[in-house]
């Protein structure tokens, strides 16, 4: 790990087993995330995308091998724990937004601060600033329902940055959005990136791909090439 | 129609779990209705197998002070009744006789009734064996034949096919055995033969005694008020014939069917039935909730149907058509709940209280009771169906159509209905579960009510003298002062006692009183009643019950000294409030004068009193009659004492048979019995209703965290942790209790008050139904979300996140 890392993962392999089958979802993963970077994660389907990011996530956790987020060893740690640093450092952009279809905007935004025990007052202004950020702070009461996918994806974003984690994940978060609001969020999250987030966000889509500062290509659960973008 | 039905059955086929839930659940509800109907059918519509029942009606004196009050009337009223009446096609008289069946090995009590021919006439019956009395029989001496109940003939002589023509003795007299009526017939209850009445001319011109019953049959096309009217008419004349006796008396006439079921049957039928369809209706909202999770999973072909240009209505019946199904299997389970339900209730009847009940032998599943029965479960398939299919048929086709594309999680809209459903199962289960802890209470409370010192210590027994070999009061004191002896001095008794009738022995004796020097009846106060019981000098202490003031009787006060008497606390409080009581004299209506000599504590003679009534104890040497209670009192077991008593009684008399043999403790139990047939009855539903409402909340909740696996995947994904996820999942259990408990509570008062009349010993706002329960049902709700509360904190946030 170096000095400057965030994201430390040494030799992460993930097994599945299922009967008498096993699939090896991640083998022997190196991976280094340094602070305020732009990490994109591609690859084709089934190539452990999405695995690996859950277990950047704290979702799931390795078979084997070691990770380290901000210098703490966090691979074993029990499922309370897993949560507390899930809500204080990671946040999660979904491509299927996974807003909370009762909870109006303002509410869905407000969640994560929520399960951290601040107080109301703190929190309104931290879900004001949120929703200031991605521009959907005149529908704070609006319910998800009401929202285009767009400004689904961009309050999903807001609830995201609310509670200033060290690390935006991103799991195809234009994978539900046509091209101009695809766009759209894409630009947001480098305007973020511009601001200092570190993001890392898997995509199919080599457009969005470029944008980032450094991709890595999966292949059968292994790093095959990174490489780096131009970010504008 | 037909595809629906087809559809329905391949649809609860596919999911049978469900499917079989559902019908369990109507199986009780709609099993305990159909036997409580059943009930109500045997006891109020149809308590005995008389053709044309609602036109048979009887009719009695009433008081004009108490419209409630039911007399009989003299042989002068019934003829001037029968000879006049154009409202009645017959009427006809009756009278009971207590009579000793001898001759045919044991001595045997029996209680049987002498009729005039008329009787069987109004009834209809056609007897099973032989025949029903002739015209000629009303005539003295031409009255010795005896009609038999089914029942006596069963018991007593073996149900032979020889019996008529057979001469059996009653009371030492001799009867020739003419008839055998059919099964279930009894009437008046408890009567188990009929002789002929047989009044003497001079007897008929009586208008003194008022001791015949009357019933008659209406004339085809005559209503009830018509009779009523002609009878008013008809009793006018009598008072104006005979202002004395008749000037403040009217008539009454009743339907036999609401006369023969007392006062407090109906009542106690009313509530059972009401609290079985609360428990129904519990059913049909559990069931609703099953259906409604269906319908969720069909809201997408609902959809395709929609757009397919199916109209409303049509996808309404499907859902129906469904429930429907579910609730006619579900009914067809439940007949055989019915069934053991009602031989549960046949076999825990002690013989001695369903002689009283007329159609109880009857009791059981007949073609109205399943005509009920398939009513009643179309009626809950339609409640149950109908407002899930309402929700179906009323969603958007398009939002339907796209329902799985959708990307944000939503279930309140989904929710509202089943939530409204299952909190409305809660508030009707508050209801049967605090209206059953008040009778329940009340009925444990009746058990402690101080009727007299250690019940269960106290053996009874019912003697009635033949009035042919006790005549006169001489001959009756002679054999009660005899046997009050021996019994006296038998091992084991502690003390012995003889009475008219016993506290709760459903037998009482009310008089008129007037106090000397004050105004006598009539133009006295029309409360100036007390009830009057004749006793020995030691019923005090049998029953311990406590005497005040004064001095006990002696047993030695003759009917030629001064007429001394023993009165209660509440008579004082009545009569002399404020007065020394002591030496002051009374007398009821007939002329003697009796001296009070002494001061008794209260007791209540039933349990419906609310408080003691005025009771005045006369020596039986003074006053006694042949019919009389024993009452011996024992340090151990009372059914010890039972062969001394027999052979007591054999010494001085062997055809006397001995009737209603039991402890006082049973005695009370027996004369409580239908009052605690409802508490069982209300706590057996209330218990259902509870396993219902607890299963409702289950089914609910389990559902809702299914449906809510990918919401609370999100929420875990942003770092909420298992407390936050228990916390969320009981928020709406409680939220649940919160709508239902306080609806429920509001109707439990609503009912409470309803039932204030049959709660004895209790208030209707008892801590118990309305703090205990609705504290019991809210951990029982708890304890229901646990369970699904606990499986959403082990949700996978990976697997919920992919979960659709």
């Amino acid at each position: 790990m170096s000095d400057q890392s965030m994201i430390s993962l040494d030799g992460v392999t993930k097994v599945f087993t299922t009967e008498d089958v096993e699939t090896h979802a991640l083998a022997g993963i190196h991976l280094d995330i340094r602070k305020g970077e732009y990490v994109t994660i591609a690859g084709p389907s089934g190539c452990g995308k999405s695995t690996l990011l859950a277990i950047l996530g704290l979702l799931d956790s390795p078979s084997s091998g070691a990770y380290t987020l901000n210098g703490q060893a966090v691979q074993n740690l029990k499922l309370g724990d897993r949560a507390r640093i899930r809500n204080r450092e990671i946040g999660f952009i979904f491509q299927a937004f996974n807003l909370i279809g009762d909870l109006t905007v303002y509410e869905n935004v407000e969640l994560p601060l929520t399960y951290r025990g601040m107080g109301s007052a703190e929190r309104r202004k931290r879900v004001h600033e949120a929703l200031e950020r991605v521009g959907m702070s005149h529908r704070v009461k609006h319910y998800p329902s009401q929202l285009s996918g767009g400004q689904q994806q961009r309050v999903a974003v807001a609830r995201a940055l609310v509670g200033s984690p060290s690390i935006l994940l991103a799991d195809e978060p234009t994978g539900n959005l046509d091209s101009a609001n695809g766009e759209s969020v894409m630009e947001l999250l480098s305007e973020l990136h511009r601001s200092g987030a570190t993001i890392c966000m898997v995509t199919h889509d080599p457009r969005y791909a470029l944008l980032a500062q450094r991709t890595i290509r999966l292949f059968d659960g292994r790093i095959v090439e990174e490489s780096v973008g131009t970010v504008s | 129609m037909l595809e629906d039905l087809r559809g329905a059955v391949h649809r609860l086929f596919k999911k049978p779990g469900a499917a079989a839930a559902a019908v369990i659940a109507l199986a009780v509800g709609i099993g305990l209705s159909t036997s409580m109907y059943s009930v109500a059918d045997a006891l109020l519509l149809r308590p005995l197998p008389i053709p044309d029942i609602d036109r048979v009606v009887m009719l009695g004196a009433m008081s004009e002070s108490d419209p409630a009050s039911f007399h009989s009337v003299t042989p002068y009223d019934f003829s001037h009744y029968a000879l006049s009446s154009r409202s009645t096609e017959t009427l006809a008289a009756s009278r009971p006789w207590a009579a000793n069946l001898t001759g045919a090995g044991d001595p045997v009590p029996i209680e049987g009734a002498r009729v005039t021919s008329s009787f069987f006439e109004v009834m209809r019956i056609q007897p099973l064996l032989g025949r029903v009395f002739l015209k000629e029989e009303d005539s003295p001496g031409s009255d010795r034949s005896v009609v038999l109940s089914h029942n006596l003939w069963e018991r007593q002589f073996g149900a032979s096919p020889d019996i008529l023509g057979r001469t059996i003795e009653l009371s030492g007299r001799a009867f020739q055995v003419v008839g055998v009526m059919p099964k279930g017939f009894t009437f008046p209850p408890p009567s188990d033969f009929w002789v002929p009445l047989a009044l003497t001319f001079a007897e008929w011109t009586g208008s003194d005694a008022f001791y015949l019953r009357v019933c008659g049959r209406l004339q085809p096309g005559t209503t009830l008020d018509q009779a009523r009217a002609e009878f008013k008419v008809l009793a006018g004349d009598l008072a104006r014939q005979f202002p004395a006796n008749h000037g403040r008396l009217s008539a009454r006439v009743e339907l036999i069917r609401h006369r023969v079921s007392g006062d407090l049957t109906p009542q106690y039928t009313r509530i059972t039935i009401a609290a079985a369809l609360f428990l129904l209706f519990i059913a049909c909202l559990n069931v609703a909730g099953l259906q409604f999770s269906r319908v969720l999973s069909r809201t997408r072909e609902m959809a395709v149907r929609g757009a397919l240009g199916a109209p409303r209505l049509r996808l309404l019946r499907q859902v129906v058509a469904e429930s429907i199904l579910v609730a006619l299997a579900g009914a067809a389970l439940g007949l055989f709940v019915a069934a053991w339900s009602l031989d549960l209730m046949k076999s825990s009847m002690p013989p001695e209280v369903e002689r009283f009940l007329p159609g109880w032998q009857r009791l059981g599943l007949n073609g109205l009771v399943l005509f009920y029965t398939a009513l009643t479960a179309v009626a809950a398939g339609i409640v149950s169906g109908l407002g899930p299919a309402l929700w179906l048929s009323r969603t958007p086709i398009l939002e339907n159509l796209h329902e799985s594309g959708r990307s944000a999680t939503g279930t309140a809209a989904r929710h509202r209905l089943r939530n409204f459903l299952v909190a409305g199962e809660i508030a009707v289960a508050l209801v049967l579960l605090s209206g059953a802890a008040l009778m329940v209470k009340g009925f444990r409370a009746i058990g402690r009510l101080p009727v007299t010192t250690d019940p269960a210590r106290v053996l009874t027994l019912r003697i009635t003298l033949p009035q042919h070999r006790y005549p006169d009061h001489l001959a009756v004191a002679a054999f009660q002062g005899r046997l009050l002896d021996s019994l006296s001095r038998a091992p084991g008794v502690q003390s012995a006692a003889i009475t008219s009738n016993l506290p709760y022995s459903d037998s009482t004796n009310r008089s008129f009183v007037t106090i000397e020097g004050r105004p006598s009846i009539p133009g006295g106060r029309p409360q100036d009643v007390a009830q009057v019981q004749n006793i020995s000098g030691s019923f005090f202490p049998t029953l311990g019950i406590p005497l005040l003031r004064g001095r006990a009787f002696s047993g030695a006060e003759s009917r030629d000294a001064q007429r001394t008497a023993i009165v209660t606390a509440a008579f004082v409080k009545d009569y002399f409030p404020g007065e020394d009581p002591l030496g002051r004299r009374f007398h009821l209506g007939d002329g003697a004068w009796w001296t009070i000599t002494g001061v008794a504590g209260d007791v209540l003679h039933n349990f419906t009193g609310r408080a003691p009534e005025p009771l005045v104890y006369l020596p039986y040497t003074q006053s006694g009659w042949g019919a009389f209670d024993v009452a011996l009192r024992t340090s151990g077991d009372p059914y010890t004492l039972m062969p001394q008593v027999r052979q007591a009684v054999r010494d001085i008399d062997p055809s006397q048979p001995l009737a209603l043999v039991r402890s006082f403790r049973k005695l009370i139990d027996d004369s409580t019995i239908g009052i605690g047939y409802v508490a069982s009855i209300l706590s057996v539903l209330a218990g259902v209703a509870l396993f219902l409402a607890v299963l409702g909340v289950y089914s609910l909740m389990a559902g809702s965290v299914r449906e809510r696996t990918r919401e609370i995947g999100i929420r875990l994904a942003l770092g909420a942790r298992r407390p936050h996820i228990l916390r969320m999942v009981f928020r709406e259990g409680l939220l649940l209790a919160a709508v239902g408990i306080p609806v429920g509570l509001a109707s439990s008062l609503g009912a409470a008050t309803l039932l204030r009349r049959f709660l004895f010993g209790v208030t209707s706002l008892d801590p118990l139904a309305f703090v205990a329960m609705p504290l019991a049902l809210t951990c029982a709700l708890l304890a229901a979300g646990l369970i699904p509360a606990l499986r959403a904190t082990r949700t996978d946030p990976l697997i919920a996140l992919r979960h659709e």
